[in-house]
């Protein structure tokens, strides 16, 4: 039998470096290593700044060094020193002095010095898909609401196939539940909630006196809670205490956890060389940023500390002209039969990779850019999960973290404060997309097909056999693709009436039925309405023929009648809506600003980007009632949703006509 | 050479002007300056431009250069060798960075007396505005409206000489 090699669970920041946590054959081990914090320095004229340069001689350990960045050579030191130091020089130079790997994470230099990641096991291929991992986890639940009360409740720990109950009063369950895992000590625990009710968590041991055994060294790291824009819509990330040596994921709060399991957060950090407490807390584009972070620490590549290499030359018209975005064409609303829907795999990073595009490209083409050399393992490695997850489910979580981080690696690259990126290359890559699926609409055109629809890296197209289609549109861009198929396919219209980019569903042929944009999709839908589409989009699955669709419409206006007709009896949970509220306040009095008012006075603060669960009172006079005090319903609101929900889906029966209130049963 | 932005504040010649006005007031005085600019200019801002668009007639006269942090500005300033710098302010660049906006006003002062006039125009004052304060030569806050002056109407000659054309 093969002796396994240690698996590195996690690592942690200690005093003058890392712990590194293992484990083998069930046993853990915790190794300590002193990790040298340093930084290096260039200054543009070296005689202006000689004193303190000598200053910091006296002071520090400062050996002259060549600095090698993304954009070539200069020479410089190496300080032996910190952050603050590193900000002293900034300040003392007027910011003339460039400075790199500054705030690099100690984790991250000392996986790239010592080439062991978290997630993987020693001395084994890091960028690979790995499957065998620990994936033996403690399940922690608390009845509690963490937003709302400062008493877990009862928390129930199962372990092993076994339930452990802990109630009473809090001292209690405390005692009971920090017992309890300190003696069972799991190396993984999913705690949907936790990082709301880790301070809370962290604040009543400290006072009561128990042992919070949550973290094997007893230490938690604070990560804040921030609200930030991303990708056009506020978000927010819930402030945790991170315990260290053991990983614990709020299986609720976390993306990536719900994008990719513990397989995926395992494999972002093995590409990281983060915890996987982070990877499971950090955003994609975070993660991709980290990923570049390390590849350039394996480099010997330098990673700048501010941003400060700024867009070139512009003239007014290049401006407008050079950045439009992804490219859309604008699809007809109707019903369409027998189509072929076409998608680019990771289609930017793909442009990246074969474009060569990267900031030091753009002045000299020839050489070989950062970014393509770092992303092209990671499109490597997509292109096998996706094929293996196929045969092998247990590859689907590696395969969507992979997926989220190639997707924002684009938009990274725009991002004002992306160690790598420069606005010109995400431009670049937009200018090449669009080149390539007009290129694609103009081949589908050549070969008698109709393209009805086409939005970034996919196109839908009819008239036109699939295979040939596929053979053809792989030849031209060298990128790879995949298909679907179609009986039928239904775009909604917007509400100018043109075709609408992203509300869409169809029949697969396998008799599935693929939805985007449309109610029974939408998380802010209550599960009443998105549970009567579903039934419904059930009945036109039925039917495999355009032909033939009408003849499933008296069942569906059936549904319709019931829905309608029940909602006044319908259990209030089903009508909870949740949704992300975007600001603090409203300008005008509207349905979210009652969702804040109504939470504030129950004393909870909705942070931007915070999702809140309400039902609709009276819509005219804008009252709520919060998830946790439901007394009655707007029934009319809901009913203008069932409307709307059924609208669309017997917009299918009404072809390229605009729906109207008079085709209601 | 010296340009009169609005009565009573003029932009001189190796000086560092900041000048406060609303967009409209801005836009003209900007339009002015443009049209009489004979050396290179460059139009400096953030990602996010409030007057850029509307000065397409001038396009061809200016490059322009954004900035996505402050350190970027500092960057631009470094390399910049125009002889008219217009520096549209945006307060966003300036986010928890409390220092920079010194070290960019001294870098504009030291701009205007090595290399080129420097205008930093603003909408409304706001906190970074006034950190670059001290740093500018001249400051002008213009809060009236501009009465556009008169043309005396010209009679035009009329150039169609005969009827031919009506037929």
């Amino acid at each position: 039998m093969v002796k396994q090699k240690p698996f590195v669970l996690d690592i942690s920041r200690s005093r003058d470096g890392v712990f590194l946590w293992t484990t083998e054959n069930g046993r853990l081990t915790r190794e300590s290593h002193a990790v040298p914090t340093s930084f290096l320095a260039s200054f543009p004229d070296e005689h202006q700044h000689y004193q303190l340069i000598e200053g910091l001689e006296s002071s520090y350990e400062v050996t002259p060094c060549t600095i090698r960045t993304i954009y070539g050579e200069e020479t410089g030191y190496r300080i032996y020193a910190d952050r603050d130091v590193a900000e002293k020089i900034e300040m003392q130079t007027r910011h003339q002095a460039r400075l790199y790997n500054v705030d690099v994470r100690t984790e991250q230099r000392f996986c790239a010095t010592a080439c062991v990641v978290p997630g993987g096991r020693k001395g084994e291929r890091r960028v690979g898909a790995e499957l065998k991992v620990p994936l033996e986890a403690m399940e922690v639940t608390c009845t509690g609401d963490p937003y709302r009360t400062e008493e877990p409740g009862k928390v129930l720990l199962r372990w092993h196939g076994k339930t452990t109950r802990c109630d009473g009063p809090v001292r209690q369950v405390l005692d009971e539940m920090m017992d309890s895992i300190g003696y069972m000590d799991p190396d993984i625990i999913l705690f949907p909630g936790y990082d709301a009710w880790s301070d809370l968590f962290c604040r009543l041991t400290k006072t009561s006196g128990i042992p919070n055994t949550l973290s094997r060294t007893g230490h938690f790291p604070s990560l804040q809670s921030r609200s930030y824009f991303s990708y056009g819509r506020m978000e927010h990330r819930t402030g945790a205490r991170i315990p260290e040596g053991r990983i614990i994921i709020d299986t609720r709060q976390s993306f990536m956890y719900r994008h990719g399991d513990l397989r995926g957060i395992f494999l972002a950090s093995r590409l990281t060389g983060l915890s996987p407490n982070l990877t499971s807390r950090l955003t994609p584009g975070t993660l991709v940023s980290g990923y570049e972070v390390y590849e350039a620490l394996l480099r010997g590549i330098a990673v700048p500390f501010r941003k400060s290499d700024a867009e070139a030359y512009r003239s007014l018209p290049d401006m407008r002209l050079l950045y439009r975005g992804g490219y859309m064409h604008k699809p007809v609303p109707g019903i369409y039969a027998d189509v072929t829907q076409i998608d680019f795999t990771s289609f930017y990073p793909s442009i990246i990779v074969t474009y060569n595009l990267s900031p030091e490209t753009l002045a000299d083409p020839e050489q070989e850019g950062f970014l393509p050399a770092v992303l092209q393992p990671l499109l490597d490695l997509r292109q096998e999960t996706k094929q293996r997850k196929k045969q092998d489910p247990r590859y689907s979580g590696m395969d969507g973290i992979l997926k989220w981080m190639l997707v924002t690696c684009f938009g990274y690259t725009g991002y004002k404060n992306a160690r790598f990126g420069r606005i010109e290359v995400h431009e670049q890559i937009t200018r090449n997309a669009t080149a390539i699926l007009k290129n694609c609409i103009a081949t589908v055109e050549e070969n008698k097909g109709k393209v009805i629809h086409a939005i970034i890296d996919c196109l839908f197209v009819t008239g036109m056999d699939d295979t040939r289609l596929q053979a053809a549109l792989e030849t031209i861009t060298g990128f790879h693709t995949e298909s679907e198929l179609y009986d039928w396919v239904v775009i909604l219209p917007q509400a100018d009436g043109s075709g609408s980019y992203g509300s869409y569903y169809g029949r697969l042929t396998s008799g599935e039925i693929k939805m985007r944009g449309i109610a029974a999709r939408r998380t802010d839908m209550p599960s009443y309405v998105r549970r009567m589409q579903q039934e419904m989009l059930d009945c036109l699955a039925t039917v495999p023929g355009i032909d033939d669709i009408s003849s499933v419409k008296p069942g569906i206006d059936d549904l319709y009648r019931r829905y309608f007709d029940d909602i006044l009896d319908a259990d209030l949970s089903d009508l909870v809506i949740t949704r992300r509220i975007g600001r603090e306040r409203y300008a005008k009095r509207c349905i979210a600003q009652a969702v804040l008012d109504r939470y504030r006075q129950d004393g909870i603060t909705i942070r931007p980007g915070m999702n809140a669960s309400y039902l609709v009172r009276d819509e005219k006079h804008h009252e709520i009632d919060p998830s946790w005090d439901l007394t009655t319903i707007d029934a009319a609101y809901y009913r203008r949703l069932i409307d709307r929900a059924y609208g669309e889906v017997t917009y299918a029966f009404a072809g390229n006509k605009q729906y109207t209130a008079s085709q209601h049963p | 050479m010296s340009v009169s932005i609005t009565p009573g504040f003029t932009l001189s010649e190796g000086t560092f002007s900041l000048f406060i006005a609303s967009g409209d007031h801005l836009h003209r005085a900007l339009s002015g300056i443009l049209r009489r600019q004979r050396g290179r200019t460059l139009y400096v801002c953030g990602n996010y431009p409030v007057l850029l668009t509307r000065f397409q007639e001038y396009a061809a006269s200016f490059e322009v250069r954004r900035a996505l942090t402050a350190y970027q500005v500092l960057t631009i300033l470094d390399e910049a060798h125009h002889s008219l710098l217009l520096f549209e302010h945006d307060p966003t660049l300036y986010d928890d960075i409390t220092d920079l906006p010194c070290i960019i006003g001294q870098k504009c002062r030291e701009y205007a007396a090595t290399t080129g006039t420097v205008l930093l125009f603003a909408s409304q004052p706001d906190r970074p505005l006034n950190l670059f304060e001290p740093y500018a030569h001249r400051v002008g806050v213009y809060q009236g409206e501009i009465i556009p002056r008169v043309k005396p109407v010209k009679k035009r000659e009329a150039r169609q000489k005969t009827l031919e054309g009506l037929w």
